[in-house]
C-alpha cells in the first residue's frame, strides 16, 4: 500500500542506513563512504518530502495536526538544515550528519512507535481549524529544528573537545574544530530562537482569535516560555558574559531537553489545551 | 572638617547608589531572573493551578498545603513573588538600557576616518595588497568593489596624520544590527506593559445566549441577539463546526450581523464575541410535558405540553398549571433553602410546577424526570398526581465576551520583538578600515576590519574582496 505510513517506514530504513554510513565514515575516514552517506541523506530527505506530500493529499489539509505528522515534519526540517550546512560549508562539515541524521532517524522511529490514536487521520476539531495554526506550527517547528541541530552540534562539541585535549588520534578526528562547532551551535540557536519566539506570538494571536485570551498559562504555553527563558539565558551568557565552548554546549543540550519535554512530555504528562498535539 | 565629613557621607552615599545601580544593570541579574522565572513556571505546571483548597489538602496533606498557600502556588502566575520577578526583569531592563544606550549609540553612529596605519595593521585580519596603478585608481577600485558588497564609504584624502599622500577609507554596513538588542529590550517592556493593562482594565465573561433572547452588554450599552445557532457534522458523526448568527442592536438600530464560529469572532466597539461552546440550558425549558393522573382511578386524565412560565388552564379539571422553574441537576442548599443546578449536565432534571386548583394555589412541588423519583411528594390537597413525562430544553450558544485594550500593546511589542530579534541575529555590523599608500607606480593597500558577529562569514567576504584585486 503506497500511503504515508509505508513511506515513513521506508524513511526509517534510509535514515538508519545513512547514519550507519556516517559512523563507518568516521571510523574508516574514506571519502567515498562520506559521499554515500550524504547521498543517502538526500534520498531520505526526498522520501521525507514525499511522505509529507502524500499525507497532505490523504488528509486534505496541511500535515501538522498530530504528533506523528509533526515528527515527520520535524525530521524533514532538521535534515533540510543539515543539507543547508553542507551546501554552505561544502563537504567540510559533512560529518555533522553523523549526529543530525541519527536524530532524524530517532524522530521517525519515535513517530512510528506512537500509539495509533496519535497517528490516525481524524477530522480537525473546530478549535484547530485556523490558518493561524498552520503558521504557528510551521514556525514553531522550524525553531525546534534549529534547537535540535544545535543540540547535535553541542554533543559533537563535547566529544571533540575531549579528544582535542587528549591530543591523540581518535575516532572524532573528522569532526570540525571545536571553535567552528561552537560557532555553528550559536548560529543554529540564533535561527531557532526567533522562530520559536514567532511561534509563541502566532500561538498567542491564534488563542486570542479562538478563545478571546492571548495567554492562559496552560502547560504547553508555560513550557514554551520556560524554553524561551533558557535560550535567552544562553544569549546573554554568551554575548555579555563571554561564555563559550563547554558552557554553551551544555546550555544547548539542556535547552533541547526542555524542548523535548515541551513537545512530548507536556502532551503525555500534563493536562491542558494542547493535549491533542 | 565638617565639609570633609559631608563629602565622605556623600561619596559613601554615591557608593551605595552605584552599587544599587550596578546590581540592577547587571546581566548576571538578568540570567538569574531568567532562571528563577523558568523554575517558578515549572513549579506551576507540576502543581495543578486553580483547584479548591480541599483538593490540594487531599493531594498534598495539611502541612504542605500551608506552604502552597503561603507562596500562592495555587495561583502561581499571579502570585506576589512571580509578579515581583517580572517587575525585577522590567527594572533590570530599564536600568541596563539607560546605562548602555550611550555606548550603543556611539557604536551605531560613529564614523571613523581619522585613523593610523597602526590601527589597520593591528587588526587580526589585516591584509596588505599591492595594487598596480596609482592611488586614485586604487580608491575607485575599492569604492566600486565595496559598494558591490553593499558597504557605505567615507573617504578622506590627505588625512591630518603624517604623509600627506595617504588616503583613508572607512566603510561600514549593517550598523542597524547594533540596535537589534535595544529594540528587543524595548519590545519586552511594551509587552509587559500590555499584560499589566490587560489585567488592570481588560475583562472577559461567558454568556449562554438563546435564540430570541438578546444579551444586554452593560459595559457598552448595546444588545447582541442570537438569530440562529446550528451545528455541522462530519460523516462519522463527530462535530465539524458550530455557528451563531449574531446581530448587534445599538439604541434600537441594527448595526451589524455576522455568523461567528470558533476562530472567527465578531467585533463591535472594541468588544469581541467568541463562539466558545454550546449546550442545553440548565435553568429553563421550552416545553414540559406534564402527565395528570386521577388519584382514585389511577388513570391518565390528560398529558399537557406546557410552555415555560406561561400559565395554562387545563380543560375539564379545574386546574391552572405553570412551569416556573427548571434545574438540570437537582440539588438543595439547606442553608439558603434554595434549589439550584449542581452542574449544567442533565443528570437529574426537575421542574417546579405551580398548581392552582379551583382557584386556589395549592402547591408548588418539584417534579423529577427520573421515573424512580416520580411522585416523591404526592400532593395531598389535590385530586391528581403530577408527573414530568418529558421536557425539551433550548440550546444555548456559549459566547465568550472580551474587551482588552492591553492586547494592542502586546501585538505592537510582539512586532517590535520580532524586528529586534531579526536585526540582532541576522544583520551584522561590519566595519573596514583601509589605508592607501601611494608608491612609485603602484599603491599599497592596507585593509582590515571588524564585525560584531559572524566572523566566519566576514572572513569569507574579506577573502573574496582581497581576491578581486
Ligand atoms: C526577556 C527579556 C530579554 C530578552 C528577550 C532579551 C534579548 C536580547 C537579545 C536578543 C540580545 C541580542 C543577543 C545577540 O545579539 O546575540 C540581547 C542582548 C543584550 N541584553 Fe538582553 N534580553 C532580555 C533581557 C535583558 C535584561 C533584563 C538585561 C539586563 C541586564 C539584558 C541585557 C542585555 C545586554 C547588555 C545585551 C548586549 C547588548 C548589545 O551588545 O547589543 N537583557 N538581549
Amino acid at each position: 500500500m503506497f500511503n504515508s505510513f509505508f513511506l515513513s517506514d521506508i524513511l526509517l530504513w534510509v535514515y538508519l542506513i545513512a547514519s550507519c554510513c556516517y559512523i563507518v565514515y568516521m571510523a574508516l575516514k574514506k571519502d567515498w563512504i562520506g559521499h554515500l552517506a550524504f547521498a543517502l541523506t538526500v534520498l531520505g530527505w526526498l522520501v521525507n518530502t514525499a511522505a509529507l506530500v502524500v499525507r497532505t493529499i490523504e488528509t486534505g489539509r496541511a500535515p501538522y495536526a498530530n504528533l506523528y505528522e509533526t515528527m515527520v515534519l520535524l525530521s524533514w526540517l532538521v535534515i533540510m538544515g543539515y543539507i543547508a550546512i553542507e551546501l554552505k560549508y561544502s563537504s567540510r562539515l559533512r560529518i555533522v550528519g553523523a549526529v543530525i541524521v541519527t536524530l532524524a532517524f530517532l524522530a521517525i522511529g519515535a513517530a512510528a512507535m506512537l500509539p495509533y490514536r496519535y497517528q490516525a487521520i481524524e477530522p480537525l476539531i473546530p478549535a484547530l481549524q485556523s490558518n493561524w495554526l498552520i503558521l504557528h506550527v510551521i514556525t514553531t517547528f522550524v525553531g525546534y529544528a534549529g534547537f535540535a541541530i544545535a543540540f547535535g552540534i553541542g554533543i559533537m562539541y563535547l566529544l571533540k573537545e575531549r579528544s582535542e585535549q587528549r591530543g591523540k588520534p581518535s575516532f572524532f578526528d573528522r569532526f570540525p574544530s571545536s571553535e567552528l562547532l561552537d560557532d555553528l551551535n550559536y548560529k543554529f540557536i540564533a535561527i531557532g530562537f526567533p522562530f520559536v519566539t514567532l511561534g509563541i506570538i502566532l500561538g498567542a494571536i491564534w488563542a486570542n482569535y479562538a478563545w478571546g485570551g492571548y495567554w492562559s498559562w496552560d502547560p504547553k504555553e508555560t513550557w514554551s516560555l520556560i524554553v524561551w527563558f533558557i535560550y535567552a539565558g544562553y544569549f546573554h551568557g554568551r554575548l555579555v558574559r563571554g561564555w563559550r565552548g563547554r558552557k554553551t554546549a551544555y546550555f544547548s543540550i539542556i535547552g533541547f531537553i526542555a524542548v523535548v519535554f515541551l513537545y512530548w512530555g507536556v502532551s503525555f504528562v500534563l493536562p491542558g489545551l494542547h493535549a491533542y498535539a | 572638617m565638617e565639609t570633609a565629613a559631608q563629602t565622605e557621607v556623600g561619596s559613601r552615599q554615591r557608593g551605595v547608589y552605584l552599587k544599587v545601580y550596578d546590581f540592577f544593570s547587571s546581566v548576571k541579574l538578568a540570567v538569574v531572573v531568567f532562571f528563577l522565572l523558568a523554575t517558578g513556571s515549572i513549579l506551576g505546571t507540576v502543581i495543578e493551578q486553580g483547584l479548591d483548597p480541599q483538593e490540594y489538602i487531599e493531594r498534598y496533606g495539611e502541612k504542605w498545603y500551608y506552604w502552597i498557600n503561603l507562596f500562592n502556588l495555587t495561583n502561581l502566575y499571579h502570585s506576589w513573588w512571580f509578579t515581583l520577578l517580572l517587575a525585577l526583569l522590567a527594572t533590570n531592563l530599564a536600568v541596563c538600557l539607560s546605562k548602555r544606550l550611550p555606548s550603543i549609540w556611539r557604536a551605531y553612529y560613529v564614523v571613523d576616518c581619522d585613523f593610523t596605519h597602526n590601527l589597520v595593521q593591528n587588526l587580526k585580519n589585516c591584509t596588505i595588497i599591492k595594487f598596480q596603478g596609482n592611488a586614485e585608481e586604487a580608491k575607485h577600485k575599492i569604492a566600486s568593489l565595496l559598494k558591490g558588497h553593499k558597504y557605505k564609504l567615507w573617504v578622506e584624502n590627505n588625512p591630518p596624520e603624517n604623509s600627506a599622500e595617504d588616503i583613508s577609507i572607512f566603510a561600514a554596513k549593517g550598523r542597524i544590527g547594533r540596535l537589534g538588542s535595544t529594540i528587543t529590550h524595548i519590545s519586552i517592556f511594551i509587552i509587559l506593559t500590555g499584560t499589566v493593562v490587560s489585567s488592570a482594565i481588560g475583562f472577559r465573561s461567558f454568556y449562554p445566549v438563546y435564540e430570541g433572547q438578546p444579551l444586554y452588554v452593560p459595559q457598552g450599552d448595546f444588545y447582541v441577539s442570537l438569530d440562529k445557532f446550528w451545528i455541522d457534522y462530519n460523516e462519522n458523526g463527530s462535530i465539524k463546526d458550530y455557528f451563531s448568527k449574531l446581530s448587534v442592536v445599538d439604541h434600537g438600530k441594527k448595526m451589524m450581523t455576522k455568523t461567528i464560529q470558533v476562530n472567527d469572532p465578531l467585533q463591535y466597539k472594541g468588544f469581541w464575541f467568541y463562539q466558545s461552546s454550546y449546550g442545553l440550558a440548565w435553568d429553563r425549558v421550552d416545553k414540559a410535558l406534564i402527565r395528570i393522573i386521577d388519584k382514585k382511578s389511577g388513570k391518565i386524565v390528560v398529558e399537557e405540553a406546557l410552555d415555560f412560565r406561561k400559565e395554562k388552564e387545563i380543560k375539564g379539571t379545574g386546574l391552572r398549571l405553570n412551569v416556573t422553574n427548571f434545574v438540570s441537576h437537582f440539588a438543595y442548599d439547606a442553608q439558603r433553602k434554595q434549589v439550584y443546578a449542581k452542574s449544567p449536565e442533565h443528570e437529574n432534571p426537575a421542574v417546579q410546577l405551580e398548581i392552582v386548583e379551583d382557584g386556589n394555589l395549592i402547591a408548588t412541588p418539584w417534579l423529577f424526570y427520573d421515573p424512580k423519583l416520580h411522585n416523591m411528594f404526592p400532593i395531598e390537597k389535590s385530586k391528581f398526581d403530577f408527573i414530568l413525562a418529558d421536557y425539551r430544553s433550548p440550546q444555548y450558544s456559549g459566547l465568550q465576551m472580551a474587551k482588552d485594550p492591553g492586547v494592542n500593546l502586546v501585538w505592537i511589542g510582539s512586532g517590535l520583538l520580532m524586528a529586534g530579534l531579526f536585526i540582532s541575529f541576522f544583520i551584522f555590523h561590519r566595519r573596514l578600515w583601509i589605508k592607501i599608500e601611494p608608491s612609485e607606480k603602484s599603491a599599497l593597500i592596507y585593509l582590515g576590519g571588524l564585525t560584531n558577529k559572524d566572523s566566519y562569514g566576514f572572513e569569507k567576504e574579506l577573502k573574496s574582496i582581497v581576491e578581486s584585486f
